[in-house]
């Protein structure tokens, strides 16, 4: 008799939803979490007072987490209250003047771009109109489910013959769908830069991740406590159920036999044995380091190494003793899609930060979640994350060496346009470098959306939530289907925790 | 082998489909796919 039926590697948010899945269907399930602190880079870190997300910032498509919280038969509300974030972004370009919010509502966006390109606005709505039956279908139908085969493939086209209409966003561009839409510079800006979401700028991304602009406006949350309330609430729920969370426990290998994996070696010697074994964490780093090639026909070994790690993202933390002058949760450092596409292949690809007029501009996302949740730092005090895009190699440095830097670069750009006064104010700063994020999640690569989702990453060509190659061996986190990003996760844990309870029944 | 033969054909049809949509003038996309293109028959059986 095995230890346990399952044994889940890493307590991110994917790898908790599958765990409480299979406890929820009676399997004796473990949590293997390396840190001492659950969620991976869904969570939270407090230091003197200030308590910092240490990667996502926000919930998008929070009907995964409802969906989550059926199936287990749980009430979502008691395990991760939520907190509703409005308007959803703020886009700023102070050096320009310029400056615009978009509202949850539709058509309060649309209001909003028609202050400056009204017959943008007019295109938004008619995108919002296009996009909403597709959106809506794509994500009932392709979400939740397994896409591991051509056959799974042909079972979603039957069961759902519209997505055939949506086949050309696979082939398309991100950029080549905004662009059709939107005429403007800024409105076209703030509809591309969520290919990043995906890994990739906006002429490089599938099409599809165009629909991302319009799921945001479904409405986005923030968890009360910081973003840890994420994955405690479903570690919560997972041990309410009966389950088994262990924390500094670091799997390094999975004990295969005859191509079936037959449980899991922690780091001091302690041998676990499952029925099955669940891997959420990077699927490069599952096969390469803990599989090993020695269990791998050799297609499927060149398949692994030909797998594309998704884009590090540098964190900056921050507290301020101030409110800042910001006006939403999220604010966009407003950059073209020109600019975008060009960092990446001119810059980014080459192992270098953005330059203009011979000085560095960090691009990044600011996050002020003290706004929505004032508990996360002391009284009059707030805290600030940037969330950057940089190269995990750069040429002629090392993050180690450049860390101090790379703040005072995305601070001196953050000044320049966003927060004129920031350096004033500054009481804490801090930060992960992709390094750091390698170190601290064990994510190789510092990716944290794990690999790259282009078409050829994508569904069927994305490693599999049950293993082709290992018997019992499963897979669940970013580097499987559906994807990156928490809405993705979640989804992906659904479908493996799925999987799993029809395997084992 | 069939799997195999299967995958191929599907790619080839994307590939197709790309040379007769995509405009000249915009071939990144085109090109890093078209770098990744000979590594997805292996991907399908990971």
């Amino acid at each position: 008799m095995p230890d346990y039926d399952v044994v889940v590697i890493g307590g991110g948010i994917g790898g908790l939803a599958t765990a409480a899945l299979c406890q929820k269907a009676g399997l004796k399930t473990l949590v293997l979490e390396q840190s001492e602190r659950i969620g991976g880079c869904c969570s939270t870190y407090e230091t003197e007072g200030f308590h910092f997300d240490v990667g996502a910032s926000v919930l998008e498509m929070p009907h995964a987490f409802e969906e989550l919280f059926r199936r287990l038969g749980m009430d979502r509300e008691k395990y991760i209250p939520l907190i509703e974030v409005d308007p959803i972004y703020d886009y700023c370009d102070l050096e320009k003047g310029r400056r615009f919010s978009y509202p949850t509502s539709v058509e309060g966006t649309a209001e909003a771009i028609a202050q400056f390109a009204p017959e943008d606005a007019k295109t938004f709505l008619k995108f919002a109109k296009d996009f909403t039956p597709l959106v809506s279908g794509l994500v009932e139908n392709f979400f939740y489910d397994p896409c591991m085969s051509f056959l799974d493939s042909l079972k979603l086209v039957i069961r759902y013959p519209q997505m055939l209409k949506a086949l050309p966003l696979f082939v398309t561009t991100h950029q080549k769908v905004v662009s059709k839409y939107f005429k403007n510079e800024d409105v076209t800006a703030s509809m591309a830069f969520q290919s990043f979401y995906g890994g990739l700028p906006p002429d490089l991304c599938a099409g599809l991740y165009a629909m991302i602009g319009l799921l945001e406006h479904e409405g986005i949350f923030y968890p009360e406590g910081g973003m840890i309330r994420v994955p405690a609430g479903i570690q919560e729920a997972f041990e309410d159920l009966g389950g088994e969370t262990r924390f500094n426990a670091r799997a390094i290998r999975v004990i295969v036999e005859n191509r079936a994996a037959k449980g899991v070696e922690l780091w001091d010697g302690e041998e676990i044995t499952a029925g099955c074994v669940v891997g959420a964490i990077n699927a490069k780093k599952l096969y390469e380091d803990m599989v090993g090639r020695e269990h791998l026909p050799w297609h499927v070994w060149r398949g692994v190494q030909s797998l594309v790690l998704s884009m590090p993202c540098p964190m900056i933390y921050l507290g301020v003793d101030y409110e800042p002058p910001l006006r939403a949760h999220h604010t966009m450092n407003l950059t073209s899609a020109d600019v975008m596409n060009d960092y990446w292949s001119d810059y980014y690809l080459k192992g270098k930060l953005y330059t203009k007029g011979g000085r560095t501009e960090v691009m990044g996302l600011i996050s002020w979640a003290s706004k929505i949740d004032p508990s996360l730092a002391p009284e009059g005090k707030h805290v600030l994350t940037h969330m950057g895009l940089a190269p995990y190699n750069l040429v002629g440095n090392d993050w180690d060496r450049f860390k101090e830097q790379y703040i005072d670069e995305a601070i001196a750009t953050i000044e320049r346009s966003m927060i004129p006064d920031l350096s004033e104010h500054i009481v804490y700063r801090d930060m992960a470098s992709p390094k750091d994020l390698e170190r601290m999640l064990l994510h190789p690569g510092g990716a944290v959306y794990g690999i790259q989702t282009d078409i050829s990453h994508m569904a069927v060509f994305r490693p599999a939530n049950r293993s082709k190659a290992i018997k019992n061996l499963y897979l669940a986190g970013a580097s499987t289907h559906p994807g990156g990003g928490i809405p993705g996760v979640l989804a992906g844990g659904i479908i493996t925790g799925g999987i799993i309870e029809k395997d084992m029944s | 082998m069939k799997k195999m033969i299967v995958a191929v054909g599907v790619i080839a049809g994307v590939a197709a489909y790309l040379a007769a949509t995509t405009e000249p003038s915009d071939w990144r996309y085109p090109k890093m796919l078209m770098t990744q293109l000979p590594k997805m028959p292996f991907r399908y059986f990971v």
